[in-house]
């Protein structure tokens, strides 16, 4: 997971780089347009065309079949049946596609999440960080010191949380600086990415938590590799400011701008790539 | 009477103002009009001419100084009353309040059906009507109105602005007070951001929250506040913040719906003096005796499907903010926490005109207190906050304010600015009896400490006047430094309604509960002429207009006046000092007044004194005249000839005797406008354009 998780999120920086000073919402409508493109491509290739077509062709005779009938009831009934049964197998033939689509689907979701969730530190920003120990790892690194990168200031002493064995820091920024918190923890070094610039708009890869062993907090976190199960570090936060997503005004999440942009993608394209939903 | 003589502007400069009239348009107008100078007014609330004075003279207020040397300073005559929204309502008005019908922070409701009383306090600027109860939906425990409440103002006349924006004259107002809501004004190039008199998220004028371990279980209400318990296990606390009613709630058995809530988890470090406070989805780490940056809140109401309202724009929540204060953390964890402001980002109801103004400086300049009195008095007079701790919080919104005034300042092309600063007026309240060695609560070591707090508050606008005369140095600018009252020493509280008791004017029900008889609900209405409500008003229970009321109109009514205002001024302390200064007659005095709003009496106290606090909670304890023992030991709500404000121009001043009602035709003459009728107020300068 570590290592699918560190190239898609290469490419995404790569593919990303040249509109990073570009508005945020801008950026997110284009990437939700190709994105809603290709999953339709990639609907179209792992679908069974001919028979969704089929069964659209025979849901249209059904929905005709009750308004010419609608006076037989018999006959009526005879063909909502058939509707529901169409639509049944309409749900069967996308299902293969879709099972084939949630995996490219979560992974782009949680590339976004990882720009669009949160912004970038600005200098004046307080942030706080937390240190997630093991249970067995506690009593002997409760009293472990942070080291930041040059532009970042602890402003608290450590807060030693016993009950969830997490000790938390409050940091500001003073300049813009990327680099790495650090912690020397038993006999290795734990590091978490910390991201500052001037420009609060600017998009840039923020991981707000660097994710522990499971598989799913790897596939959703998937800024930084994860921490092995051995590990004396269970996990580290860094609680980013909250990054908006105005559009005209109204604060849209970003999810929501991106399904709503890619589905209509999908829509406007679906006549020229001949594709049945 | 104030004389009402007009300065009519000359007829080439009112052309030029037809001619600069824009309407709507945002276009800078011609250079050569009027409405092209520029006029900023700072007003500075409670700032004392004879200290003013001392520290001018003993070159402490060098700006001060520059701008007296160009036009002149002096005493600025204030309202009668000389309480903040009644001087504000004069200087918006130009006239008094005969015309704009404020006489005090509390009015008196009529006959509202409430414990069998005839009168009930209200806070006398602005009410809020609830929604019409028949227009909602309602389903189970739930009701979704389809209409959100109305606020109006209740001062009555129009402002100065409103003839400023028919000019076209650019208008922008920093929260001058009373004058919430925000006016709506259709076109013209106008901006202002609600002060004093705009309430908190729960509707009140700010109620605080201190979490403290030595609180009741249940919590312990204070004025203006609450005391709540923390319950801490193994260094880890839960605390509730309480928000407004749940607005999508019907009302329970109390009538009232019930209030929304957010949990506020603290953990605090086994032995340094740190803490992580988390409420909803924020997180923050506070050291002992720092103070949090605004932290948004968002009180659900647990509607279901409230996703399906939201997209219909119907709200399901109330948002706001709040600052914490981590007060200690060893042995006790005790966290103050600010009344929950209006968030300026998102706010709940508009704070502002147009409505984005708030969101502007907020985006421009950081979040900022929105409550109209944002100095947190009532926490330091409760015990919550140290002095130092009060003037930790008070440095934090002065900040802000000073954030606010240099990006005003920035954006000042054109036109008219108006900047309200009111830590001033809150701080003297306080700090007076530093600097008052009669003062009966006055110690040396306080004095020591604190006794040059004020000094240093008009020091740093004496800086601030500084950087406004090194943006505005035009010859064609005018700047005008205006307060609404000055400050005298607050040492003796006069228990009105006791007076009224005592004298025959007012009788009790049951006088063995005198002392439990708080807002006049122990008083026998049937036998009672006359009751005290507010700090200088004095009402008759009169026949026709208070539903118990037993004093006919008439002849009756003025006969009993008169008494009362003989016998008023006779009163004397044990001393032999003259307790009351003076007694306006309201009918007299204003003959516009509305009967069913104004007092019927104004009792304007003698210097040092005031009425008690007791007189402004309606109970009437045995003592006459007590001491006055609170950290609150300034004050100016007395005879309105010892508190006057202050004018600073750099423009020179042609009238005799200044007045609050002065400046509203004043500014519109530096524009080449002439004074609507309404307006009483005179042209303080000679010429429309700086001398």
């Amino acid at each position: 997971m570590n290592w699918i998780n560190g190239n898609l999120t290469a490419i995404g920086n790569l593919v990303l780089r040249p509109f990073a000073s570009w508005p945020a919402q801008v950026t997110l409508v284009i990437v939700s347009v190709f994105a809603g493109i290709a999953m339709t491509i990639v609907f179209r290739h792992t679908s069974n065309q001919r028979a969704l077509r089929a069964v659209a062709n025979r849901t249209r005779a059904q929905l005709m079949c009750m308004r010419l009938f609608k006076d037989d009831l018999r006959v009526a009934l005879a063909c909502q049946g058939s509707l529901l049964k169409s639509i049944g197998l309409r749900l069967c033939h996308t299902l293969p596609p879709m099972a084939v689509l949630l995996i490219p689907f979560v992974l782009i979701l949680s590339q976004l999440a990882l720009r669009y969730d949160n912004r970038p530190l600005v200098p004046g920003d307080s942030v706080v960080a937390a240190l997630h120990l093991s249970e067995a790892a506690w009593s002997a690194n409760r009293n472990t010191a942070i080291q930041v990168p040059p532009g970042i200031r602890v402003e608290t002493p450590p807060l030693r949380d016993d009950a969830q064995h997490t000790v938390y820091w409050r940091l500001r920024v003073d300049e813009p600086s990327e680099g790495s918190l650090r912690w020397q923890v038993g006999p290795g070094v734990a590091e978490k990415t910390i991201v500052s610039t001037a420009d609060p708009g600017r998009l840039l890869t923020v991981s707000v938590h660097r994710p522990g062993p499971g598989f799913w907090d790897r596939l959703l976190r998937p800024g930084e590799p994860g921490f092995d199960a051995d590990d004396p570090v269970e996990a580290i936060d860094l609680y980013y400011p909250r990054r908006s997503t105005p559009f005209f005004g109204v604060d849209i999440p970003w999810w929501a701008t991106f399904l709503i942009a890619s589905m209509i993608a999908a829509l406007c394209v679906r006549p020229f790539l001949k594709v049945q939903f | 009477m104030y004389r009402s003589v007009r300065l009519i502007a000359s007829p080439l400069l009112a052309a030029a103002g037809l001619v600069a009239t824009g309407g709507c348009s945002d276009a800078s107008p011609d250079a050569e009009t009027p409405a092209a100078r520029r006029l900023l007014v700072l007003g500075i609330d409670g700032m004392d001419p004879g200290l003013l004075k001392q520290l001018m003279e003993s070159g402490r207020m060098p700006n001060f100084s520059r701008i007296a040397a160009a036009g002149g300073v002096g005493p600025l005559a204030t309202s009668a009353p000389p309480q903040s929204p009644v001087a504000w309502s004069n200087f918006i008005s130009g006239a008094g309040p005969g015309t704009h019908q404020i006489y005090d922070f509390i009015h008196r409701r009529l006959n509202p059906d409430v414990l069998g009383l005839p009168a009930v306090p209200f806070l006398s600027t602005s009410q809020v009507q609830p929604p019409d109860k028949d227009w909602a939906l309602a389903m189970g425990e739930w009701r979704i109105p389809l209409f959100g409440p109305k606020t109006e103002s209740l001062r009555r006349g129009g402002a100065f602005w409103e003839d400023l924006i028919d000019h076209g004259v650019k208008t922008v107002i920093y929260r001058v007070p009373a004058n919430y809501p925000a006016p709506q004004i259709d076109g013209g190039t106008f901006a202002c951001l609600c002060g004093m008199g705009t309430p908190d998220l729960v509707g009140t004028y700010g109620e605080f929250t201190f979490f403290t371990p030595e609180a009741p279980r249940l919590g312990r209400m204070v004025a203006g506040g609450r005391f709540d318990r923390l319950r801490m296990h193994d260094n880890r606390g839960i605390g509730t913040l309480k928000g407004p009613p749940n607005f999508l709630r019907k009302p329970t058995g109390r009538g009232m719906p019930p209030d929304l809530q957010l949990e506020v988890e603290v953990v605090r470090d086994p032995t340094a003096d740190v803490a992580k406070i988390a409420i909803g989805d924020e997180i923050i780490l506070l050291n002992q005796g720092e103070w949090s940056d605004w932290i948004p809140v968002e009180f659900e109401t647990g509607i279901p499907a409230s996703w399906a309202l939201s997209a219909m724009a119907l709200p399901t929540s109330a948002n706001g903010m709040v600052r914490f204060y981590l007060k200690s953390v060893h042995p006790d964890l005790q966290l103050y926490v600010t009344p929950l402001n209006v968030d300026p980002l998102e706010p709940v109801t508009p704070i502002s005109a147009p409505e984005d103004f708030s969101k502007e400086v907020a985006l421009a300049c950081g979040r900022y207190y929105t409550t109209g009195i944002p100095e947190d008095t009532k926490a330091l007079r409760a015990g919550a906050l140290t002095e130092d701790e009060f003037l930790s919080q008070v440095r934090v919104l002065t900040d802000e304010r000073l954030a606010q005034f240099r990006y005003a300042l920035q954006r000042f092309d054109r036109g008219f600015l108006f900047f309200y600063f009111g830590h001033t007026d809150q701080l003297a309240h306080i700090f007076w009896r530093d600097r008052d060695p009669g003062h009966p609560a006055h110690n040396p070591q306080d004095a020591e400490r604190y006794g040059t707090v004020i000094d240093d508050a008009y020091m740093e606008m004496d800086q601030l006047l500084g950087e406004a005369i090194s943006v505005l140095g035009d010859d064609d600018d005018t700047i005008i430094v205006m307060s609404d009252h000055g400050f005298a020493s607050f040492r003796r509280g006069f228990n009105l309604n006791t007076w009224l008791l005592e004298n025959g004017y007012m009788a009790l029900r049951n006088p063995a509960l005198r002392e439990q008889s708080l807002y006049l609900s122990g008083v026998d209405w049937h036998r009672t002429r006359a009751y005290a409500l507010g700090l200088n008003g004095l009402y008759v229970n009169l026949a026709g207009r208070e539903s118990r009321g037993i004093v006919q109109g008439g002849p009756e009514r003025t006969a009993l006046i008169k008494e009362l205002k003989e016998r008023l001024l006779a009163v004397r302390d044990t001393d032999g000092v003259r307790v009351i200064e003076t007694v306006y007659i309201v009918g007299e005095y204003y003959p516009d007044a509305d009967p069913d709003v104004a007092p019927d009496i104004l009792v304007g106290y003698a210097d040092n004194y005031r009425a008690s606090w007791a007189t402004a909670e309606g109970s009437m304890p045995q003592e006459l005249l007590e001491d006055n023992h609170d950290r609150w030991s300034g004050d100016h709500c007395i005879a309105h000839t010892i508190v006057p404000g202050i004018l600073l121009t750099n423009r020179k001043v042609v009238v005799d005797n200044p007045d609050l009602t002065d400046l509203a035709p004043t500014i519109l003459s530096v524009f080449g406008i002439d004074a609507p009728a309404q307006m009483t107020g005179r042209v303080l300068f000679a010429e429309p354009g700086p001398s």
